[in-house]
């Protein structure tokens, strides 16, 4: 039988480590997000050596375990010198992944736009900053927004990886609490709850993204 | 006074020429209607004026400046400020109103005052017959009218030229009517315009010089009347006994 009454007493403790898993995945998401649109505008440079390194990140990252780049951050790194307490490696970690990955959604959906939009832009004279900026972004986010959200969800199930480095996540606190009760079971349940909770704000702003970004799509 | 000058102007696409030593003077005010067979290089002059297209020899000039087969990118934002374009596929922006595709361009690159841009592009619509439908997004209207707002959004930046790329071409039958007549009310208002037209009764009645082209070239320039009626040429003939059978 599950005890209830066990889930009752350690929910406060779980919550608050809730509370870091989401800072520690708001943070990634951040970083992620800022540095994957910049791989995606590198990628489509002109210039063919940015497009390579571009190129070359989105390789490493995707082609290797997130768990063995956690591993270099926090152990390999102090070996030049630079150490890097748990949590900073953890976000540094997530957010370099997960910006890969949302490199190649924000690349597909530039892509996805027209030319004759930017055509039409740079014929009035507008310069390639502002062209980007308010023409191909703007109407980019559209079909970005599923998959962005998409990789956003990933990347809250995957901070659960910074549990092995001692950051007190989630998942670090759920293995600690069971380590000791032994009542794996109705810790777990509470701790996919909970993942499941935080990943559910994700899909519901995603629903209300969507009906926004819609507004100019007539039906 | 010349606005538009093409001095032995060429241009390849890898090794196909597309424009072969093309030389020519557009006056201001000037509608000069470019017509002839597809793959002559109509639409590629077009848009080797705003430089679109890079042309790969000769020396262009706009309104005083002067642009050769090596300007840096940069420079060239200055031209198409100057020349406004018109394109067969509207090329509306979908996520802005009509008003605001007309406003983007002063206020986003001349840095015109939001009120005033505000003010400019509602008369410009106002002009094009759109007053009605100015907060309306490019999918709520039809194509006529999305063409009309292109051209309000050209001549927003308020340009010396006018470049037509075959503006009526993806049009239903009854909506041409509509952007033609906005074409002839600019043509009488003294705008300078280049047109590549299939629209032979629009080139004949608006036009003040025939431009006809032929694998990349220019074959014969004449005035409308005596082209249409005596064109010099042999191809021109030809070309013009096609368009009259269809």
């Amino acid at each position: 039988m599950i005890d209830w009454h066990f889930i009752a007493i350690i929910m406060p403790r779980l919550l608050r480590a809730c509370g870091q898993t989401m800072g520690i995945s708001l943070c990634s998401l951040s970083l992620a997000t800022i540095l994957g649109l910049s791989v995606a505008l590198l990628r489509l440079s002109p210039i063919r050596v940015l497009g390579t390194a571009a190129w070359t990140y989105v390789w490493l990252v995707r082609g290797t375990p997130l768990l063995l780049q956690l591993f270099a951050l926090y152990y390999a790194v102090p070996l030049t010198g630079l150490r890097l307490d748990p949590w900073l490696a953890g976000v540094l970690a997530l957010g370099f992944n997960s910006a890969a990955y949302f490199s190649e959604i924000f690349r597909a959906a530039i892509q996805s736009i027209p030319p004759g939009q930017s055509e039409a832009a740079i014929a009035i004279g507008m310069g390639p900053a502002t062209t980007l900026w308010k023409i191909v972004l703007p109407q980019a986010l559209r079909p970005a927004l599923p998959p962005y959200i998409g990789q956003a969800i990933t990347l809250i199930k995957n901070s659960s990886l910074v549990s092995v480095i001692a950051v007190p996540d989630l998942m670090q606190t759920a293995q600690s609490i069971y380590s000791v009760t032994f009542k794996v079971v109705e810790v777990m349940l509470a701790t996919g709850v909970l993942y499941l909770f935080m990943t559910t704000l994700l899909q519901i702003a995603q629903t209300w993204l969507e009906r926004r970004l819609n507004y100019y799509t007539v039906k | 006074m010349s606005i538009v000058t093409f001095r032995n102007v060429g241009k390849t696409f890898g090794s196909r020429p597309v424009l072969q030593d093309v030389s020519l003077d557009i006056e201001e005010g000037q509608v000069a209607a470019l017509i002839g067979p597809s793959g002559a290089g109509k639409s590629t002059l077009l848009r080797c004026v705003n430089q679109l297209e890079r042309h790969s020899a000769g020396e262009i000039s706009v309104d005083g400046l002067v642009i050769g087969t090596h300007t840096r990118s940069r420079d060239l934002t200055a031209l198409r400020r100057r020349v406004g374009m018109v394109f067969q596929s509207f090329n509306l922006w979908p996520h802005l109103s009509a008003l605001e595709n007309v406003m983007i361009g002063p206020t986003s690159i001349l840095k015109t005052p939001l009120s005033q841009a505000r003010r400019q592009a509602e008369h410009l619509l106002d002009q094009v017959g759109l007053a009605a439908h100015m907060a309306k997004y490019p999918g709520q209207l039809s194509g006529g009218q999305q063409q009309r707002v292109a051209i309000a959004r050209a001549l927003a930046m308020e340009p010396r030229v006018m470049l037509f790329d075959e503006a009526t071409s993806a049009l239903d039958p009854e909506m041409v009517q509509e952007v033609l007549g906005v074409m002839e009310r600019l043509a009488a208002a003294g705008t300078t315009m280049l047109v590549v037209t299939h629209e032979m009764s629009f080139a004949r009645r608006v036009a003040d010089r025939i431009i006809f082209m032929a694998d990349g070239q220019i074959v014969e320039d004449a005035m409308p009347e005596d082209f249409f009626s005596a064109p010099r040429e042999a191809r021109s003939r030809a070309f013009l006994e096609r368009a009259h059978l269809s």
